[in-house]
């Protein structure tokens, strides 16, 4: 052949480099069976098959001798088989494929049976093999279609979580698995204060404030008590499970929300800045405000962003809770914006997306569904979801990474902890560089 | 001539080794103080809607936003 005809032949489509001239169909078969036999009861074997499902005899085929495979393969009503392997090759009618895999499970000998299949070359674009479809075979194909369900139900449902000892969350942040506490390290969560009665976080409250006005920094809605207990909870809590992430951090508590929830742009600027001075490490707001489509983030939040890392300090922020985009302030490029995440580990429906926007991306994910923290007294526990609440997560993380590194700057630690977080399967936009983990 | 309504703003300063003559110039542009943050170069306050244009044109004001109410519920209510 001329390198011309090879050329023109490949430009017609009837070669490639990828053999595009054979047209390649999913679980095609041939109409034929392979029986794998028991190497020392081939006749045994063969015979059951012979008197069970009226398959014809078989002629042997020795691995050297080619031209003998050929003619067996090639004359009709005669079977192969293939002694030094163990399988025959056998034709079935239709009418005969329920007796042979019925032969076949009662026939010690006879060790498995499966359709013959259409084979192809490999090449790059084949899809992963899948079952799909249901062919009458023997057993072990059932097995695998089994198989296949079970670990494709195991995927939908993710990971089984014992919640005896550690909430789900501190599983899956792997805070159950740090040596490391985040001891001395100041944790700021500006929220709707705290519970400074709380059993399980009065010996770790470093400080309080309140910026609402009329309002002490007592903590009359529950938020920010449950974000607080998320962030650094004991490592031994009164009543159930460890839901801590730091369990030996400074909390610093600043009310920048209302008793009902509510609080201005300026109360939390207000709160970061007693934050800084007083030495928190991280700064964790479970608040926002929505934003529509395409508005771009705040200047002054951005600007105030910038000089609290040049300071040494982290900002993490919800990302918000209406699907929409990431929420102010979060959405400025120098917070990070955190994603919530339900216990199969997939993106929480109502946790907001990343629209395409400088600084309104997800930048990390934790858990946000199900979460059971601190609650003021005398109810003292709750289980909530929200983006609310997968931020305190992360503040914890970034308490056990500051501890882990007292020297690295907040630039530093938000590389350790983007480039030290789970991959998972969704995209980016939903859950930026996957789920936190500690150190 | 109705007087125009105050609103609430935030902004932030150039350079926060200079936040309190920015402050003061804000100020003499009609801005009402209510808290401000030299740490970080940021302040709240009202002003004079009208007035907004003269306070965003102060020497060292970076940005001046009009305040937002923040919050942020989770999506379920808890179960008290």
């Amino acid at each position: 052949m001329t390198n011309e005809s090879f050329d023109r032949r490949a430009g017609e489509g009837q070669f490639g480099l990828y053999d595009q001239s054979v047209r390649k169909r999913e679980n095609a078969y041939t109409g034929k069976y392979l029986v794998l036999l028991d190497c020392q009861e081939e006749e045994r074997g063969m015979a059951a098959l012979r008197s069970q499902a009226g398959i014809a005899s078989a002629e042997p085929v020795r691995g050297a001798e080619a031209e003998s495979a050929v003619r067996v393969f090639g004359a009709p009503d005669v079977n192969a088989l293939f002694p030094e392997l163990g399988v025959a090759v056998v034709d079935v009618a239709p009418d005969q494929r329920e007796a042979l895999v019925t032969a076949a499970q009662q026939e010690p000998a006879v060790i498995a049976a499966e359709p013959e299949r259409l084979v192809y070359i490999s090449t790059i674009t084949d899809r992963t093999p899948e079952v799909t479809g249901y062919y009458p075979t023997y057993r072990s194909d059932e097995d695998v279609l089994e198989r296949h369900t079970t670990a494709a139900m195991a995927v939908s449902l993710g990971p089984a979580w014992d919640e005896t000892e550690h909430t789900w969350g501190l599983q899956a942040v792997r805070a159950n698995h740090s040596p490391l506490t985040g001891q001395g390290v100041g944790v700021a969560v500006l929220d709707t204060g705290v519970d400074t009665a709380h059993p399980d976080l009065t010996a770790h409250i470093a400080g309080t404030a309140s910026f609402v006005p009329g309002q002490s920094a007592q903590d009359g809605n529950g938020h920010g008590t449950h974000c607080i207990g998320t962030a650094a909870g004991p490592a031994q809590p009164q009543h159930g499970p460890r839901y801590g992430v730091a369990p030996e951090a400074q909390i610093l508590a600043g009310k920048v929300l209302s008793n009902q929830g509510s609080g201005s742009d300026g109360q939390i600027l207000a709160g970061i800045a007693w934050a800084l001075s007083q030495g928190a490490k991280v700064i964790s707001m479970s608040l926002g405000a929505p934003v529509g489509a395409g508005q771009l983030f705040s200047p002054v939040f951005e600007s105030l962003a910038k000089r609290v890392i040049t300071a040494g300090t982290l900002i993490v922020a919800a990302a918000g809770n209406d699907g929409g985009p990431v929420n102010h302030p979060a959405n400025c490029p120098s917070i990070l914006a955190v994603a919530a995440l339900g216990k199969a580990l997939d993106v929480a429906p109502f946790s907001c997306r990343g629209q395409g926007l400088v600084g309104a991306e997800i930048n990390i994910a934790a858990p946000g569904v199900d979460v059971r923290s601190a609650w003021p007294m005398p109810q003292v526990y709750n289980t909530i979801s929200g983006t609310s609440m997968a931020t305190p997560h992360i503040a914890g993380i970034v308490a056990l990474l500051a501890q882990g590194a007292p020297e690295a700057t907040a630039s530093e630690l938000s590389k350790r902890l983007l480039s030290g977080a789970y991959r998972l399967a969704q995209p980016p936009a939903s859950v930026g560089a996957g789920l936190g983990q500690t150190p | 001539m109705t007087e125009s309504p105050r609103v609430d703003v935030i902004l932030s300063v150039d350079d926060p080794g200079r936040f309190a003559e920015t402050i003061g110039a804000a100020r003499a542009v009609g801005l009402t103080v209510t808290s401000e943050q030299p740490l970080i170069g940021t302040a709240a306050g009202t002003i004079a809607e009208d007035r907004l244009p003269l306070l965003r044109a102060v020497e060292g004001v970076a940005a001046v936003e009009r305040a937002r109410a923040v919050r942020l519920p989770p999506p379920e209510p808890p179960d008290r």
